[in-house]
Parts: structure tokens; C-alpha cells; sequence
């Protein structure tokens, strides 16, 4: 093996390796803050990962949006929820029993079908070299020809789950007004209860039923 | 101590290790944002196979791998984003965010 | 070469921006008149459903470089969701009247939704799949939620989405395994790779020195073979997680009840039809595309998936007093049914027929059930099946017309659901392979006719309630009387129906 094999080696289990905590810490932190974190560790272990695999701009939009947006997106989620949720065992974790059998047994099916199966190079077969360049270029082309209504596509739904978003986020007013229909709902509970709990909705017939 | 070269089975393996890891997470966590951890978990070892697939069995000028990831990256801050706004909505009203806690509904 | 045909796109384009004029227009417009832009958005389904008429293709063609198809199947499947989307469209004027903020945004995500359907019934690249895929799931995690002042409503779209973006993340495992072993996200280029790839097309890569250590240590070749083929089952079987998740079958079915019962009542409505419709359409799609070469197992696992869904669904059912629940249930029953019509559609094309006049037919009868749902809820307060208690005696014709659609999803004649059943057990008898399925179908329908039937004992033979029913609001009476006539019109004319489908399919 040459310095330069050692190094692939080096280099990949080094960043696996901190990926792999980083995804440890995601089940096993007690603390939903410190399972965040361990996230965060664990997508900048998958940028590496990328920058390994010659994916340079995945790499950069890796770091940016998923580290620097989602992984943040979350603490800031987190850090909102927290001022009730503090202390408690609501970080930690439960099914234990189930879930960690369950989830060695996928792991081993799929691991196994990983290793037996037959991975074929497509036609015209390329080396496991990197690239000369950066292939940003090839991806933007990709974008526009190739996968041009999966790009158009990807917008659409950018602007649905915004307006989606800050319809379920945003604060309602609470209506001083004459709304006597729609505050009086009991938080909690109720089900079976038959007290009408659709409060905008179907309880409470006839104030404008001219309609 | 001959190791084999860093290939394409190095890195289905380990993206297996974080998916497994992923489920675990989704099965186990008892906050509605710990599971989401673990959802964002499974979406990156999709996007490692991806990656993965992309580099070592095509020709170099075919991306169609890194293309899809870069696609699930936006899909997952689109998710991301709706599930934390539902995440929310429910801790404001509830006072909870403890799953096992939403048993207004039948589970 | 990557220039492609954009009026081909044409249905979903305008639909498309029909959300998105809604939207703007909603911003535009003053409060008073916030129900304009939402007439619009049932009126402007009229233009995707003429560009789907128009566009009606006589061979299977594709678009976008081969990521978008369009067929009959998948036209056949844009106007039933078109048309579902304008009866949940009329229902859901009166329900949502009291809502302080967010009625045209409503509508917007209703028609997003609606294009995503739309695109996932023609999708034919991975890519677009998953993205197809996603844009429904999200756009229905937040109409579940809408009512943000009802806990319910918040805790049904938290768990809605706790399992759906799970399941997407297995899905999504399964298809970046499937673009590994296919080489390519276009689904013709992946069947044709698994056409064409014998032992000799392509050198093995990477785990060539695993597989001759393993034939060297004495495990015999056949057994290295078989776990090859294990990818590929893996690949399909987490693939149709997924898919088990939009159409709600059984082991993947827990949201369902959840979400149906927390919902307001016009989105469950539309979720318990335009997803099915949109998984189904996504079924087929890969089974007349990929069958013999890729999904040679997958009829077979979706039997035993259909069986379960059916007992399951049926059985659950019984013992719900919440009628949205119960109707939940049913509908996940009804999934079974239509997975029969799946298995068969493989290998004849009875199946699919079979399963369009089901959709037809399911379409009228379950909005139709909804449609009533919302008429007693609006007039007596809550969702309880007790709520139909008498309704006989209060709103005879309410209760009559409501008879008609609970025989039409038990399957018996003359309405739209014995044309449905009889199509799709027909063709399982055919098949004479799949017989048994049909079987177990006819004893799923007897099970179902004590819950479907426990609501008319209810409704005629119950103690009525103090309150009546005055409110009857124009949009939901509309509904009712459309699917009324549809249910008896399929029921009674199945020929019409029939040759239509064998005409244009």
C-alpha cells in the first residue's frame, strides 16, 4: 500500500468514524439540546464524507444548508420549546427494548444485502479517480436539461412548505371580538366527552347561517 | 496489514450504520424533535448511498446521484421547516412535546 | 435534445398557477370578499381538466427526457382527482366560515396538493417521485393541522407527520438503493438495465472478493446468488413503505384514524381519496413499467399486504363509535379491495380497469358518506355515530340518502360499490391465481356490513335527539346530491362506465 492508500484509509475513518458518534449521540444523548448537537457533528462528518467523494458542492451546500440552516433551524426550535421542557425525562429515551433488537436486525439485513450484492459500473465505466475539475458545472447542466422538472418542481414545493409553515406558526390574534364561538375551547382532554371541540368549525350553528 | 482500498461497500456500510442509527432514534426518542433528529439521520444516509452511487458506479460526467441529494437537501429544510412549525403549534397548545403524551386521539 | 414539449405539461402547469393566483389573489382581495378567490379555485379547475382532456394520448409518451409520462391510466387518474378536489373544495365553504385567518391560503395548499397528485400519477424519474411524493405530504400535514385552535386538529397533524416523514425517509432509503442497483433515476432506464443485465453485461465491482472468498469457503453458489437478489427485494420492500404509508395499508396505516378523526372534516375527505388515488397511480406506474424485470415478487407481497389491510381495516372498524374513525377504518379496507385490483393488474388488464371503475366509484360513495358527516356535525355538534341517533325521524331524506351510500360501500347492488367489487374480484377469479384474494374480498365485505349497517340500525331504529336539522349549508348539499347521483348513475348504467374505460384505458 502506498502513503496515498493510507491516507484514503486515514481520511475515511477518520470522518466516519465522527460521523458515526456524532449519529450515537443523536439516540443516546439524555438531552434533546445535546442530541441537536451531535446531529450538527454528525452532518458535518457527512460534508467530509462528501469532500472524500470528490462532491464539492455538496459538500458546500451540506455545511450551509443543512448545518448552517436545518441543524440551527432546530436548536432555535429547541431552545423555544425548552423553557417548559427543562429537566425531565422528556429528552430521553424509552423503547429501548423493542427498538434496539429491531433496529440490529435491519442492520444486519441490510448490511448483508450491501455486501452480497452484485454492484455493477454503469456501461463505459469511469475510474474511482476524482474528477480532474470541479464538477459543479456538470450539476448545473444536469439541473437544466436532464433534471430540469425535478429543479422547477423543487421550487413549487419551497413555496408551499413556506406558506404552510407560516400558517401553522403564526400567532393568531386572539380575537377580542365577537367570536364567543371560537374561544371558549377546553385545551385538553375531551374526547369522549361530548362537548363540541371543533372550535373553528362545526360546533355552534347559527350566527351566520344565511350563508 | 492489507486493508481493502476505500470503496463504494466502505461507504454503503457506514451510511447502513446511520440509517440503523436513524431508526433506532425514530423508535426510541420520546420528544417529537428527537425523533425528527432521527428523520434528518435517515434522509443523510439516503443521500450518502446517493453520493456514493454517483461517484463509484458512473462515469464521471453522469451526477445523477449528487443531483437527487442536492434535491433531498432542500426536501429535508422543506420538511424541516413544516415539521417544527406542527412541533410548535402542538408544544403551545399541549404544553407537552413528550409523544407519548398525545393521547387526545387513540394512538 | 433536452428540449421538451411543454404543452404536454400543460394540465399540471395550469394548475400550478391556479394555486398560486389564489394565493395572491387572496392577499389582494378585501376580507369581505375572501370566498372569491376560493370560488376560483373551484371554478380554475376547469382549465386542468380540459388540458387533460385535450392532451388525452393515444401511446404511452414521454416528456422532460423521459422523467414525465403521460397514458391513459394516469389521465384517467388526473380527472378523478381533479374532480375530488372540486367536491372537497365545495365542502369546505361552509366549515371553514369561521376561520379568522387563512381561507384562500386554504385553497392555495389544497390545489398544491392537488399538483403534486397530479405529477406523481405521471412520474417516471425518481427524482420526481420523491419530490411528487413529498409536496403531498407536506402540503396534507398542514391542511391536517389547520385548525390550530383545536387540540385535536394540532395533535392529528403532529402525528401525521412523525410517521410520514419516517416513512418518506425509509422510502427514500429504498429508492437511492434502487438508483444504485438501476444505474439511473429514469424508471424505463432502470427496467431496461434489468432487462438487459445478465451475469455477463457487466463486471462485478467491489464485492467480487467477498463473493469468491465465500464460494472458496463452500457455501454453495446458489445461496451467493440468492443473497444478490436480496438488494433488490430490500430495495422494493422499503420502497413500499413508503407507499403502504400514502394509501394507508395496514402495518403502515397507524396515522390514519389518527389524522382522520383530528383533521377538519373536508381535509379528511380529501385524504382519504386524492392520496390513494396518487399511491395508486404511483403503483401501477412502476408494476406496468418495471413487472417482469424488477417486481417479480412484489404482486405476491402485496397480497398478503391487501389481505391483512383488508382484515385489519374491517376488523378495527367495528369497534369505533366516532364516525370520521369508523370511516378512517373503511377506508383502509377499501385500500385492500383496490391492492386486489393491483395484484391482478400485473399480468391483465382487467385489473387495472377493474381498479378505475373501483376509483369511480369509491370517489362518489366516500365524499358522499363525508359530505353527510359534515351535515349532521354542522346541525348536531360533534362526530359520534350516536349523533346519528334517530336521524330518521328528524331528516328522513338525510338518512336515505345517507342508506345509499352505506350500501355502496358494503357492495350491494344497484350502486357504484357492487360494480367496483364485482369488477375487482372478477378479475381476481379470472387471474385464477389470485382467486383466493377474491375470497378473502367477499368475506371482508360481509365483516364490513355490520359496521356500515350498525349506523342505519342507529339512524332509523335509535332515539332522537333534541336537536334538528335546520342548517343545510348550499356547497356540502351539493356535494351530496353530486355523489348521490354518481353512486346510483355508476350503479345503475355500469355499461356507460364500462365501455368508456375499455375505450380511452
Amino acid at each position: 500500500m502506498t502513503w496515498a492508500d493510507w491516507f484514503d484509509q486515514f481520511a475515511f475513518f477518520l470522518v466516519g468514524g465522527i460521523t458515526l458518534l456524532g449519529a450515537v449521540g443523536v439516540v443516546f444523548a439524555p438531552r434533546i439540546i445535546h442530541a441537536c448537537l451531535c446531529l450538527l457533528v454528525a452532518l458535518i462528518g457527512v460534508a467530509g464524507l462528501y469532500g472524500l467523494m470528490a462532491a464539492h458542492l455538496l459538500l458546500g451546500i451540506q455545511l450551509l444548508v443543512y448545518a448552517g440552516g436545518i441543524a440551527v433551524l432546530i436548536l432555535f426550535a429547541i431552545m423555544l420549546l425548552h423553557r417548559r421542557g427543562e429537566g425531565g425525562i422528556l429528552g430521553g429515551t424509552r423503547n429501548l427494548i423493542i427498538g434496539l433488537p429491531a433496529t440490529v436486525i435491519v442492520w444486519f439485513v441490510v448490511a448483508a444485502a450491501v455486501i452480497f450484492s452484485k454492484w455493477h459500473y454503469l456501461p463505459g465505466g469511469a475510474t474511482v479517480s476524482p474528477p480532474a475539475g470541479s464538477n459543479v458545472r456538470i450539476i448545473g447542466e444536469l439541473l437544466l436539461s436532464r433534471h430540469l422538472l425535478a429543479f422547477e418542481l423543487v421550487s413549487v414545493v419551497m413555496l408551499m412548505a413556506l406558506v404552510g409553515a407560516i400558517i401553522i406558526a403564526r400567532e393568531d390574534k386572539q380575537p377580542g371580538r365577537n367570536t364567543p364561538g371560537t374561544t371558549g375551547v377546553s385545551p385538553v382532554g375531551s374526547r369522549t366527552g361530548e362537548t363540541p371541540v371543533l372550535p373553528d368549525g362545526v360546533c355552534t350553528g347559527g350566527e351566520d347561517e344565511s350563508e | 496489514m492489507i486493508l481493502p482500498p476505500v470503496g463504494l461497500l466502505h461507504y454503503l456500510i457506514l451510511s447502513v450504520c446511520l440509517f440503523s442509527f436513524g431508526l433506532l432514534a425514530v423508535i426510541t426518542r420520546r420528544h417529537a424533535i428527537g425523533i425528527l433528529l432521527g428523520i434528518e439521520l435517515m434522509l443523510n444516509s439516503a443521500n450518502l448511498n446517493l453520493v456514493a452511487f454517483s461517484h463509484f458506479l458512473s462515469p464521471d460526467t453522469v451526477l445523477d446521484g449528487q443531483v437527487f441529494a442536492l434535491m433531498v437537501i432542500a426536501l429535508a429544510a422543506c420538511e424541516a421547516a413544516v415539521g417544527l412549525a406542527i412541533i410548535l403549534r402542538f408544544y403551545r397548545q399541549a404544553a407537552v412535546t413528550d409523544v407519548a403524551d398525545a393521547k387526545l386521539l387513540k394512538w | 435534445m433536452p428540449y421538451s414539449n411543454l404543452s404536454v405539461f400543460a394540465p399540471e402547469l395550469s394548475l400550478c398557477g391556479l394555486a398560486i393566483l389564489v394565493l395572491v389573489a387572496d392577499l389582494i382581495v378585501p376580507r369581505a370578499w375572501r370566498r372569491v378567490p376560493a370560488g376560483l379555485a373551484a371554478v380554475g379547475l376547469v382549465v386542468p381538466l380540459y388540458f387533460v382532456a385535450r392532451l388525452w394520448p393515444e401511446p404511452l409518451q414521454f416528456e422532460f427526457t423521459g422523467a414525465y409520462a403521460i397514458d391513459g391510466f394516469s389521465g384517467a387518474f388526473k380527472i378523478l382527482l381533479l374532480f375530488a378536489a372540486f367536491l372537497v373544495i365545495l365542502l369546505s365553504f361552509d366549515y371553514l366560515r369561521k376561520l379568522q385567518r387563512g381561507f384562500g391560503e386554504y385553497f392555495a395548499l389544497l390545489l398544491f396538493s392537488l399538483t403534486g397528485m397530479m405529477l406523481l400519477t405521471g412520474a417516471a424519474d425518481l427524482i420526481v417521485i420523491y419530490l411528487a411524493f413529498e409536496m403531498i405530504s407536506l402540503s396534507c400535514y398542514v391542511l391536517t393541522g389547520y385548525m390550530k385552535r383545536d387540540p385535536r386538529s394540532n395533535e392529528a397533524a403532529l402525528k401525521y407527520f412523525l410517521y410520514g416523514a419516517a416513512a418518506s425517509g425509509v422510502m427514500l432509503y429504498g429508492i437511492s438503493l434502487l438508483y444504485g442497483l438501476g444505474g439511473s433515476t429514469r424508471i424505463m432506464d432502470i427496467a431496461a438495465r434489468f432487462m438487459a443485465s445478465g451475469p455477463t453485461t457487466a463486471a462485478a465491482v467491489e464485492p467480487a472478493f467477498l463473493q469468491t472468498a465465500l464460494v472458496q469457503a463452500g457455501v454453495p453458489e446458489l445461496y451467493v446468488m440468492r443473497l444478490t437478489g436480496l438488494m433488490m427485494s430490500l430495495a422494493v420492500v422499503l420502497v413500499t413503505v413508503g407507499l403502504g404509508f400514502k394509501i394507508a395499508m395496514v402495518p403502515f396505516h397507524a396515522w390514519a384514524p389518527d389524522a382522520y378523526e383530528g383533521a377538519p372534516t373536508p381535509v379528511t375527505a380529501f385524504l382519504s381519496v386524492a392520496p390513494k388515488l396518487a399511491g395508486f397511480a404511483l403503483i401501477l406506474r412502476l408494476l406496468l413499467m418495471w413487472y417482469p424485470a424488477l417486481l417479480l415478487h412484489w404482486p405476491a407481497l402485496l397480497a398478503s399486504l391487501a389481505t391483512i389491510t383488508m382484515f385489519g381495516g374491517n376488523l378495527w372498524a367495528i369497534r369505533q363509535t366516532n364516525i370520521k374513525r369508523m370511516l378512517a377504518y373503511s377506508s383502509i379496507a377499501h385500500a385492500g379491495y383496490l391492492l386486489i385490483g393491483v395484484v391482478v393488474a400485473a399480468k391483465d388488464l382487467m385489473g387495472l380497469h377493474a381498479i378505475i371503475v373501483y376509483f369511480v366509484a369509491y370517489l362518489f360513495m366516500n365524499l358522499g358518506a363525508f359530505a353527510i358527516v359534515l351535515l349532521v356535525a354542522r346541525n348536531m355538534g360533534s362526530e359520534e355515530i350516536s349523533d346519528f341517533s334517530g336521524l330518521y325521524h328528524t331528516a328522513p331524506a338525510l338518512a336515505a340518502v345517507m342508506i345509499i351510500f352505506l350500501l355502496s360501500l358494503t357492495g350491494i347492488p344497484p350502486t357504484a360499490g357492487f360494480l367496483g367489487k364485482l369488477l375487482i374480484f372478477g378479475a381476481a377469479i379470472g387471474s385464477g391465481e389470485w382467486a383466493w384474494l377474491a375470497v378473502v374480498g367477499i368475506i371482508n365485505s360481509a365483516i364490513s356490513v355490520y359496521y356500515y349497517m350498525n349506523v342505519a340500525r342507529v339512524m332509523y331504529f335509535g332515539k332522537a335527539g333534541r336537536q334538528q336539522v335546520t342548517v343545510w349549508p348550499v356547497g356540502v348539499v351539493t356535494v351530496t346530491v353530486v355523489c348521490l347521483l354518481g353512486t346510483l348513475a355508476v350503479g345503475l348504467f355500469p355499461q356507460v362506465i364500462i365501455r368508456l374505460i375499455q375505450q380511452y384505458i
